[in-house]
């Protein structure tokens, strides 16, 4: 059992994942105080004042994180609230930009199918600072005046010609500011713009990094987190926008229990294994 | 002197970024800007030193023939015409660079991480063993959570959030609290000149 070729694994496990995508199956998601708290936040924060987020991931991360960012567009755009995207990690800037345009796009859709006058606009709704190097210190100058660090915005707009940028300057004029990440930059944000300007930080972040970051949430210094696809889809829950994560949490509950299912066959092997072993080397007496 | 003047900057650029934090005056907080922007222009200069250092290794390796330097060549084919595309053709949405982007770049790291998933499951099944007390422990909790995070059960749920929250943070805390006073104290030791590492040569 335990020589089992492990090609058969990946084969039940791609039988499995595609079966949960491509099947009409759906899971119960609960939701969790982290991800409560994230919505929560959103919610009381002021509309009309902007939420800074920042696509600070490469690619790598799109599966889990993208529902995330999608998820926040969506909630904002819906409360009205203009969004400034900007990014510490030069791939945010593709990525960030292809999902608020898709966004947009699918909200204007919206809006014209149910007649509503409304329109999602750039410049308005959203802007996109895009990339700036030096992590920390762009940081902590946005924290003085947004347009010591960018000048224009990342089509080369200027920060005073955009209507939404006009009043503001620095993190006094924003509602909250929400780090999408795979590594250790939500504690970058924690340190240099929550502690010294006051903002409230939330986090989405990479089911593997969420743990680390249980300390901030529990000390008040992150007032919210989407930890993984689950934590995504907990969000869908609350906006009540059923998306890719929640249908994502099918095929990771298969492959979860199909995990636990292979540790728990590993573990009896292992054991009958060593029993065996153990009865062969075990001098045998004669009988009296 | 060498060694003096790198010295002495360090320990006024050191003091003066922890103290202007606590000095509210207008003089203090425009040297600190200041400060602040040449950090992030030694934080672009440092992309470029990354380019280089890039081409010079996968350049070495491809001049000498070591093993698999084909792959080398193709990191630096790749680099230059990304870069190339991107230079002449933008970055807009429609732009040839966007389209490699979005059709290459993304689907082809999107699969190195999806691997993970499939080396996981045959990890688990063949190293993830009760051998020890601690690994025991390991194991159940990683099983409770596995199965909390996905399954629509209250006191799995409740299990996974209090190991999370519990045991979890108490670890994590103190890993972040000494990584901290790591930090103050090497700063501190940067500051004062004892830690000299940097200047190179010690």
């Amino acid at each position: 059992m335990l020589s089992l070729d492990r090609r058969w694994i990946f084969l039940v496990e791609v039988i499995i994942v595609i079966g949960a995508l491509v099947g009409p199956f759906s899971t119960g998601i609960k939701v969790t105080p982290a991800v409560s708290s994230f919505y929560d936040a959103i919610e009381r924060s002021d509309p009309t004042e902007p939420i800074l987020l920042a696509v600070d991931f490469p690619p790598s991360g799109l599966p889990e994180l993208e529902p995330m960012i999608v998820g926040i567009l969506r909630h904002a755009f819906e409360r009205g609230q203009p969004v400034i995207l900007m990014t510490l990690q030069m791939e945010g800037v593709a990525i960030s930009e292809r999902i608020v345009n898709q966004v947009e796009r699918e909200t204007n859709a919206f809006y014209e199918e149910t007649d509503e006058a409304r329109r999602i606009t750039m410049g308005e709704d959203w802007v996109n600072l895009g990339f700036r190097a030096g992590f920390a210190a762009v940081i902590l100058g946005l924290g003085d005046e947004i347009r010591n660090v960018y000048n224009t915005d990342m089509y080369g707009n200027y920060l005073d010609e955009l209507p939404l940028m006009q009043s503001i300057h620095n993190y006094d004029d924003m509602a909250l500011m929400i780090d999408i990440s795979w590594s250790s930059t939500p504690e970058s944000w924690i340190a240099f713009a929550g502690a010294p300007f006051g903002i409230n930080v939330l986090t989405g972040i990479t089911a593997v990094s969420a743990p680390q970051y249980y300390v901030y949430l529990q000390t008040g210094q992150l007032g919210g987190m989407l930890g993984g696809l689950k934590g995504a889809a907990e969000y869908e829950v609350l906006i009540n926008r059923s998306g890719v994560a929640s249908k994502g949490m099918v095929a990771q509950f298969g492959v979860h229990v199909f995990i636990v299912i292979l540790i728990l066959i590993g573990n009896v092997a292992f054991f009958a294994l060593k029993g065996k072993r153990r009865e062969e080397h075990t001098p045998h007496l004669p009988d009296e | 002197m060498r060694r003096q003047i790198p010295l002495a900057i360090a320990l006024v650029a050191g003091l003066f970024g922890a103290l202007s934090y606590f000095i509210q005056d207008p003089t203090v907080q425009d040297i600190r800007e200041q400060l602040l922007a040449w950090l992030r222009l030694i934080g672009a200069f440092a992309i470029g030193i990354g380019i280089v250092s890039f081409l010079r290794n996968h350049g070495k390796k491809v001049t000498r023939q070591v093993s698999g330097w084909a792959f080398n060549a193709v990191a630096i084919a790749s680099f230059l015409a990304m870069s190339t595309i991107g230079l002449f053709g933008g970055i807009s949405d429609s732009s040839l660079f966007r389209k490699m982007f979005d059709f290459a770049q993304v689907p082809m790291e999107a699969t190195m991480f999806s691997l993970l998933a499939f080396f996981i499951a045959s990890a688990a099944f063949r190293a993830f063993r009760a051998r020890t007390k601690e690994a025991t422990l390991l194991l159940l909790a990683a099983v409770v959570v596995m199965l909390g995070r996905v399954a629509n059960i209250d006191w799995l749920s409740q299990a996974t959030e209090w190991i999370l929250a519990v045991p979890n943070t108490a670890a994590a805390r103190g890993i972040t609290i000494g990584v901290g006073l790591g930090i103050v104290a090497t700063a501190l030791k940067i500051v004062l000149g004892i830690e000299r590492s940097y200047l190179g040569g010690e």
